[in-house]
């Protein structure tokens, strides 16, 4: 009885053993497709606020008619301050806010650049909790921000009127919102002379234009490293806007994607599906390019636990909404986070967004990243199975460990290279180290087709569990690395050298850099974008090109350029 | 000579990462699945430190380990070199502990490079985690009841014992190891009474140097499960909501549950009380109140004497991968529970449960390789791969 029943396993086994590879690809293509399920009706969720003490729009804002000749005025200096050298404006906003009684400071990054900040100590607090408001100089696109600071400045005399706050409010006026501000934000949560303590909230104005009027808001939300903040502050800001009967949209709207479709996709435009799926796929590639592209501010927050959000304005010079409603949306989503008696905690922090109003949640998207990286792990399992399969007597898989660890410490040294001399020369440099694989491939004494085929089962085993641990911190960097080198997986010891070589070509990161920067800035741009993001933002992209996705391209390259001893292949037919 | 290579080059290794490697030494110090409260190297210092100054030891509510470390650390300490010299000694006693386990298996030298390199063994040693005078201890009390040396061997496990507790489960396969099958009730006596004797001068010198009975509140923290901390077992989250009337119960079947397992398993294995040991250990790895990635390792270097099974293992596989899985996603989820904020206690705990899923993979599969072996030394199976 035991034995026939094992004997039904053992054949059941068999029939799913020589179909992994097959589950493989099932499971890339569930992966691949998967976010194009989401924006269907019934996948995705509505937003709600989760948080109680939150009240959005419940308090009533006086940032109105009133404020509006303190915001001329204001408007006046930033212009007449809008040609002068930093050292100049730094002078001038600090004597602004320390004559509106802000607790004022200069922290110094270089010798001409410094940010100007102001601590106003809540009325009704213990000093142990703050807000923080950034008015950046220039914005990410890096456009005078020439209302954002106006408001700020108004905000910062209008707001101390109030006695509600049991927070302290800090004003940051950085000279951009990239590597300055997160100078600052470091340099708060370790040296700086004046604190407020614990930031539980920060917004980033940006409002980078002189006309009085805009059409809508719109909010970028993503951090460093797939980090995001907490779904109840986007919830908080985009009620406060409804309530203002203003527009939001999510990461620049859709425009710039509209405008690059064809005429004859008119149609799709109006449609549900396609408006959700543009804007899950730009939160997606928001995600992706964090820290690398353009830099809103928020992203600076990241790692201390702060929530942190950037507040963009669309100007316009029709007739619509003025720039008060702008202050008032502020100063709205300043009480709600006022009301907050413990950090946000309630609603999701792992999301993405489909529009203002619809989110997907961590358990309906994850699954897309998981069986990408499941997909890595299966096949890699077929690998060996297979050579199990073969009858070898004795396993090479210390073997396959070692090879793939020379490889790895390889790509380490080739990081460190790249990270300890940054130049253009490097960039254009690191193909070249990084194609040594193939002629050393060719060259070493045939390999049998079995260990090749092991060392890539270890190498996409590898590569199936760090992608796993990818997904859990930065999703859609998970999901895009996955995607992009998973044709590696079926790459075979003995496959006809020019189609491996081709494949190769197409998949190796630095070919598709070279490709990508034809379009954009050039590949040496390219490179040293991730190098000096690394270095100034702690942005990880780099260091999962050249120790994740490059060891599997080597690997691959490896194994499928290597010579096969003959016997070792006739005995697998 | 290729293999004392071998072994001399992982020694090297573990060399060059404390003489170059500062920083991960830290890192690894601090990580929740390597150092537990009982056998942090930061605690040990920070009890050193009371020591040296006549403080009284245990009532700082940090030093959750023996007297005998502190007089240890405190001879290395007065040399000067405290750093150098403690990790001298850890390295000395993982090799000691490496020889151990390859006298056990006629000093084949692959079993001593499968202990030195497994990636659990050094971390546990980088972190210096105290955990290894225990399974140094443990190994050593193995090795040599497996030669019949009763009185060395039941020294040792009394060592160990000491140490930390959990051991003294280990009784009566390693007893009936030692004795072998001349079991009569005076050689029973004998042995015991040579543990007791053992275990009593451990006490009586830990007496000696911490000047009071104050120290055997480290035990109390150990069945009491007093220091709530995360792990990578499974009693903390079990503990952390726990009403205060529910307490007492389930600290009896939690602590029953560790030690339960012992007897029954030297019976069914009495024609191979080692492994009976080993599974013990493994179970230990899993229930007891503090286990670490050390415990594992311990556990999982002492399967290749048991080489002969692996051709009987169904889920070797799935196991050694869910415990990579395992291995790779409990930093990943501890940084976003407690460094980001962004995940919470469930993650880390849902990692835990896949450790004892594959621990549980892992253990039912050797006891029913050996069991299968003993049956008809596998020759059904044979039969069966073959159709």
């Amino acid at each position: 009885m035991a034995v026939s029943g094992s004997r039904v396993k053992t054949a059941l086994f068999g029939f799913i053993v020589k179909r992994v590879s097959f589950l493989a690809v099932i499971a890339l293509v569930v992966g691949a497709c998967w976010l194009f399920v989401l924006p269907l009706p019934g996948q995705f969720r509505n937003t709600y606020i989760s948080e109680n003490a939150l009240l959005p729009g419940q308090a009533q804002a006086y940032f109105r008619s009133s404020e509006w000749h303190y915001l001329r005025g204001y408007k006046e200096e930033v212009r007449r301050l809008s040609d002068k050298p930093a050292s100049e404006v730094v002078e001038s906003l600090s004597t602004i806010l320390s004559e509106q009684g802000y607790y004022t400071d200069v922290y110094h990054h270089e010798p001409d650049k410094a940010t100007v900040y102001g601590i106003f100590r809540a009325p009704r607090g213990d000093n142990t909790e703050a807000i923080v408001l950034v008015c950046p100089w220039t914005n990410g696109n890096g456009l005078f921000n020439f209302n954002g600071i106006a408001i700020g400045l108004a905000l910062a005399r209008y707001l101390t009127k109030w006695s509600v706050w049991s927070k302290s409010l800090i004003f940051v006026f950085p000279p951009d919102p990239h590597k300055s501000l997160r100078e600052w934000v470091a340099a708060y949560h370790r040296s700086l002379p004046i604190q407020a303590g614990s930031i539980e909230g920060a917004l980033v104005l940006d409002y980078p234009s002189d006309l009085s009027g805009f059409s809508a808001i719109d909010i970028s939300y993503t951090g460093l490293n797939g980090q995001l903040p907490n779904l109840d502050l986007i919830n908080t800001v985009v009620t406060i806007a409804d309530f203002n009967s203003l527009p939001t949209f999510i990461h620049g709207g859709l425009d710039k994607l509209f405008n690059a479709l064809p005429s004859f996709l008119n149609p799709l435009k109006s449609s549900a599906y396609f408006q959700l799926l543009s804007t899950l796929l730009s939160s997606v590639a928001a995600q992706v390019t964090s820290g690398l592209n353009r830099v809103a501010g928020c992203e600076s927050f990241s790692g201390w636990r702060i929530d942190a959000i950037t507040i963009s304005a669309i100007p316009t010079s029709e007739l619509s909404h003025d720039e008060t409603v702008y202050g008032r949306i502020i100063e709205g989503t300043l009480r709600s986070i006022n009301n907050l008696l413990e950090h946000f905690h309630q609603s999701f922090f792992f999301y993405l967004l489909l529009s203002p109003h619809h989110f997907v949640s961590i358990g309906t998207y994850l699954p897309a990243a998981m069986s990408i990286a499941g997909a890595f792990t299966l096949q890699g399992i077929s690998k060996w199975i297979s050579y199990i399969q073969n009858g070898s007597s004795r396993s090479s898989i210390l073997k396959a460990f070692f090879v793939e660890a020379a490889i790895l410490a390889f790509t380490f040294a080739l990081l460190s290279f790249s990270l300890l001399f940054d130049s253009q020369l490097v960039a254009q440099m690191l193909p070249t180290f990084c194609a040594c694989i193939i002629p050393t491939a060719l060259y070493a004494s045939p390999m049998s087709y079995a260990l090749l085929n092991e060392i890539h089962g270890v190498a996409l085993v590898l590569s199936g569990m760090a992608l796993t641990a990818l997904a859990t911190l930065n999703f859609s960097l998970a999901l895009v690395v996955g995607l992009i080198s998973s044709p590696l997986m079926f790459l075979k010891p003995g496959i006809n050298r020019m189609h491996a070589g081709i494949l190769l070509l197409v998949l190796n990161p630095f070919f598709i850099f070279y490709f990508v920067g034809m379009f954009t800035n050039g590949y040496t741009y390219i490179i040293n974008t991730f190098v000096s993001s690394w270095r100034d933002m702690q942005v990880w992209t780099w260091i999962i090109v050249m120790c994740l996705w490059l060891p599997l391209w080597e690997v691959s390259a490896f194994i499928s350029m290597a010579n096969v001893r003959e016997e070792a292949k006739k005995e697998v037919k | 000579m290729k293999w004392f290579a071998i072994i001399a080059a992982l020694v090297g290794i573990r060399f060059l990462l404390f003489l170059y490697c500062k920083q991960l030494l830290a890192v690894l110090e601090n990580n929740v699945a390597i150092s537990t409260p009982l056998t942090s190297y930061q605690y040990l210092l920070e009890g050193l430190f009371y020591y040296s100054r006549n403080l009284e030891i245990y009532n700082g509510g940090i030093y959750h380990q023996s007297p005998i470390l502190l007089y240890v650390m405190n001879l290395l300490d007065a040399t000067g070199y405290i750093d150098l010299l403690s990790y001298m000694l850890w390295i000395t006693l993982d090799v000691v502990s490496a020889l151990a386990l390859a006298s056990m298996d006629d000093f084949r030298p692959l079993t001593a490079v499968i202990y030195l390199a497994n990636p659990f063994t050094i971390a546990s040693l980088l972190a210096r985690s105290t955990l290894i005078f225990t399974s140094t201890a443990i190994l050593m009390s193995l090795a040599t009841a497996k030669r019949r040396r009763a009185v060395l061997a039941m020294t040792f496990l009394a060592v160990a014992t000491h140490f930390s507790l959990y051991p003294a489960a280990l009784l009566p396969p390693v007893m009936y190891m030692s004795v072998g099958s001349r079991l009569s009730l005076y050689s029973f006596a004998k042995t015991f009474f040579v543990f007791v004797a053992a275990t009593s001068t451990c006490m009586a010198l830990s007496y000696a140097i911490a000047g009071s009975w104050h120290f055997l509140k480290f035990y109390k923290v150990s069945l009491l499960f007093q220091e709530l901390k995360p792990n990578i077992g499974i009693w903390w989250y079990f503990f952390v909501e726990m009403f205060d009337f529910f307490m007492p119960f389930f600290l009896s079947v939690f602590n029953l549950h560790v030690f339960i397992y012992s007897l029954p398993l030297t019976i069914r294995l009495r024609h191979d009380p080692l492994f009976a040991a080993v599974t013990v250990l493994g179970l230990h790895a899993m229930f007891k109140p503090y286990p670490s990635i050390g415990d594992i390792s311990l556990y999982l270097s002492l399967l290749p004497l048991y080489s002969r099974i692996y051709t009987q293992l169904k889920y070797a596989w799935v196991a050694l991968l869910a415990l990579a899985y395992a291995s790779i996603l409990t930093p990943t989820f501890y940084h976003l529970w407690i460094v980001l904020g962004s995940g919470n206690a469930n993650f880390f705990y849902a990692i835990t449960l896949t450790y004892v899923i594959a621990m549980t993979t892992i253990i039912s599969d050797t006891l029913w390789a050996v069991l299968r072996l003993q049956f008809d030394d596998g020759a059904s199976s044979k039969q069966v791969i073959q159709t």
